[in-house]
């Protein structure tokens, strides 16, 4: 392989792409050489698997060797675009980061809503790979055609935002896009993540990869205009999207109450994971929210520069220990983690741990969880006053959480065993503590219970990343909420046929499901905009304006099965196996208390009888779960 | 009392007393509304009809309800109403019986425009949607 630093031209064409409107080419960066060299796009990649995680997956599929160390110098971290990733398109202000995940030793990728991946492609480039491991601590500029490597040696120990200003302050007024990692990507925490401007990169311990690589953030800015194929029928295609959108009441929820407007209605339908998933419901979700509108939101903020949704929440806490400035935040499954799942009260906590996941760089998720978990250890004396550095981790004291946060995030004390996650730290602990630590794969659970909709079982105990309700599908929202999402179309049954408590029938919609909703993360977009109304096939039609290439709803949604099922290759060349796909049985039984708890009906009853049917929709075998020979086939895979 | 009839509740806008007084000749009781604007009695002379959707069935039953309102009825009557009709039995989670409101992502619609103007007239005989939508993440 050539090793060169290439300056390559501004807005020069090197090849004429089928795929016109990208620009066609990559960034490969060697840290431990400070050197990179740009290379052409794979153009049949580029066809099978468009871009996103659909092309991360498939180029971490054939250059990673199985078994590496995911915290080695030879995992890759891939910071990916599609097409459509662009501020002009609904929801195209987002990257998507896909490498092994620390935490799972599995598939991993993180979507962030920025405007990193439009500003990615101003800088001339589709995607950068980074391989290898820096020496010293460095950070990556990539200005309009010139790459350079930073000392960072003065951002260590720095907050995301100090990261940020300071890393910005290189461009010299230019609009720049930074990602950069915590503290706790420093400290290689198994959950960190990767932040832009209060957002995350959240998932699967991005941060803890990007830090294992002594890369401390990286920044683009540029002037590179992408040229649509057929301009008139992508703007055409771009503004029947908008419309759509605009007129969808979904777009108006999503402004006025964010995704925290959920938390009420979730709590009442036994979707509100609480105490450590000991129960489905609180009774509190209600107060929460009316807590949360009155005194810590301040308006509602789209996270990239045109977002027709603006889901953000701006939050702060005016006064007292939990004083909090004003700051991106406050999302539904952060406020539940720091509430429900530790039996906390305390809104004004609550934003303040927020606020402080994202300036340290953890993955809120994964770190309320974790927190539930050693609050559960405490309870159980399972980790005594002096395991836990003297802190009072008993259910509900608010005060204990943002201590916890900053040991976990710079691995101290207690910190240090429950940075690694709930499947490390309960095998560390031991004495029955796998029982509840609730995770499918290595990733903790999120705020959603499958004893409301079990849809919801299937895709957390198969889930290519873990125990994910978003990545790519919240399976909840078909059966309970009654959300299509303009899939009938590619035959999934109506959600109006279904209870939600039954188990027979839902694996074969899951499975189509499953796949158009990975199409946002295949196009590295927004997957809200499927929300509001948007579907595969307004999807297909901005592509098809963009570059140029004919493709509709249908052809988009066997991409989405192709990148499942390399996922699942992917994890099982990683040693998962069929045993891999469950859930703890914690979180199928009935509830120990709420609402729910004399109702038998909601625990999931045969998860193997719902998998089996799910493996049979995807043409894997049913008591295996291994993808077939022919599906594979099928899908152009081998 | 004579003609006169003296009404004591706790006011919706409020949340504390209220009492209205009125006199003059009803049919029966169930005519007789308090009028939010005027606070004084009358005949309500228009009616909505409210048609609730998706999962909020569950709570308002699946057939359209006509809810009467005063002549210049506007989103906020119909709040009240609303909280009148249906507000004891509908769970916290939708329902804000303090502030006499939907509690998260529940709209009233009508011709595919969210009515979020409390102060918006209402037309005799106009249709409105109860919309509950999801804000998943």
């Amino acid at each position: 392989m050539r090793l060169i630093k290439h300056i390559y031209p501004l807005g020069g064409v090197l090849f004429m792409a089928i795929f016109k409107g990208t620009t066609g080419k990559q960034l490969r960066i060697f840290l431990e050489r400070k050197e990179c060299i740009i290379e052409e796009v794979n153009q049949d990649v580029y066809e099978k698997y468009i871009g996103g995680i659909g092309y991360g997956t498939k180029i971490l599929y054939d250059e990673l060797e199985p078994g590496i160390d995911p915290l080695g110098p030879y995992n890759k971290l891939i910071f990916s675009t599609s097409p459509i990733t662009l501020n002009k398109v609904p929801g195209g202000g987002s990257i998507i980061l896909c490498y092994k995940s620390p935490l799972t030793n599995g598939w991993g990728d993180a979507r962030c809503g920025c405007n990193f991946g439009p500003d990615l492609k101003k800088a001339g480039l589709d995607h950068v790979i980074i391989e290898g491991r820096s020496e010293t601590p460095v950070y990556i500029c990539i200005n309009n055609g010139k790459v350079s490597f930073k000392p960072a040696d003065h951002l260590l120990g720095k907050t995301v935002s100090e990261k940020t200003d300071q890393i910005r302050n290189d461009f010299e007024g230019k609009k720049v896009s930074v990602m950069c990692i915590g503290m706790a990507g420093e400290n290689k925490v198994k959950f960190a993540s990767v932040m832009s401007e209060g957002r995350a990169a959240g998932r699967t311990g991005a941060g803890a990869v990007m830090g294992s690589k002594n890369l401390i953030g990286i920044a683009v800015t540029g002037t590179n205009e992408i040229k649509p194929a057929d301009p008139e029928k992508f703007i055409e295609a771009c503004k029947r999207a908008f419309k759509v959108i605009k007129e969808n009441p979904t777009s108006e929820g999503f402004r006025q109450f964010g995704t925290i407007g959920d938390m009420p209605d979730n709590d009442e339908t036994g979707d509100f994971p609480t105490k450590n998933w000991q129960s489905n419901s609180w009774g509190k979700g209600a107060a929460l929210f009316d807590y949360f509108q009155t005194n810590n939101f301040v308006k509602a903020f789209g996270c990239y520069t045109g977002c027709p949704v603006q889901c953000g929440r701006l939050a702060k806490v005016d006064r007292g220990k939990y004083k909090t400035p004003l700051h991106d935040g406050a999302e539904y499954e952060t406020m539940s983690v720091f509430t429900a799942f530790v039996l906390n009260e305390d809104v004004d906590a609550a934003v303040h741990c927020s606020f402080l996941c994202n300036e340290f760089g953890v993955d809120t998720i994964s770190c309320g969880a974790v927190i539930a978990f050693a609050m559960e250890c405490y309870e159980k004396g399972l980790l005594k006053e002096d395991d836990v550095d003297g802190l009072d981790l008993t259910w509900g004291n608010a005060e204990v959480l943002p201590t916890l946060i900053k040991k976990i995030a710079n691995r101290e004390g207690i910190g240090n065993l429950l940075a690694d996650g709930v499947k490390i730290a309960s095998k560390k602990i031991g004495k029955g503590s796998e029982k509840f630590a609730i995770h499918v794969k290595g990733l903790e659970g999120p705020a959603h219970d499958p004893r409301s909709g079990k849809a919801l079982a299937i895709t957390y105990a198969v889930g290519n990343r873990g125990m994910c309700h978003i990545q790519p599908l919240e399976s909840m929202a078909y059966d309970k909420g009654k959300m299509d999402w303009g899939m009938i179309k590619f035959g999934v049954e109506d959600p109006k046929g279904f209870e939600k408590w039954e188990e027979k029938g839902k694996g074969k919609n899951i499975k189509i499901l499953q796949d158009g909703l990975k199409l946002p993360d295949i196009l590295s977009t927004c997957k809200f905009m499927m929300y509001t109304g948007l579907t595969l096939d307004h999807w297909a039609d901005m592509l098809s304006g963009l570059t140029g290439i004919n493709i509709d709803g249908r052809k988009l949604l066997r991409i989405g099965e192709r990148v499942t099922n390399l996922q699942r290759l992917f994890n099982m060349r990683e040693g998962f196996t069929r045993k891999d796909d469950t859930l703890p049985t914690r979180v199928m039984n009935v509830p120990l208390f709420g609402k729910y708890k004399d109702e038998p009906d909601c625990a999931i009853k045969n998860l193997d009888a719902m998998l089996e049917e799910y493996y049979e929709a995807r043409g894997w075998d049913k008591k295996d779960g291994i993808p077939k020979e022919t599906k594979l086939k099928d899908l152009g895979i081998i | 009392m004579g003609d006169n009839i003296i009404l004591c509740y706790k006011f919706p806008l409020t949340g504390g007393f209220g009492d209205a007084r009125c006199g003059g000749d009803f049919d029966s009781p169930s005519t007789i509304h308090l009028c939010l604007k005027c606070r004084t009695m009358e005949t309500f002379s228009m009616k909505v009809y409210l048609k609730p959707t998706c999962v909020l069935v569950e709570y308002f039953g699946t057939e359209i309800q006509e809810i009467e309102l005063p002549s210049h009825g506007n989103v906020r009557e119909l709040l009240v109403e609303i909280d009148l009709k249906w507000g004891a039995e509908l769970p916290a989670s939708i329902w804000n019986r303090e502030k006499c409101e939907f509690r998260g992502p529940i709209f009233l619609i009508t011709n595919k425009k969210i009515l979020n103007n409390l102060e918006t007239k209402l037309d005799d005989e106009q249709k409105i949607e109860i919309l509950k939508v999801m804000v998943g993440g």
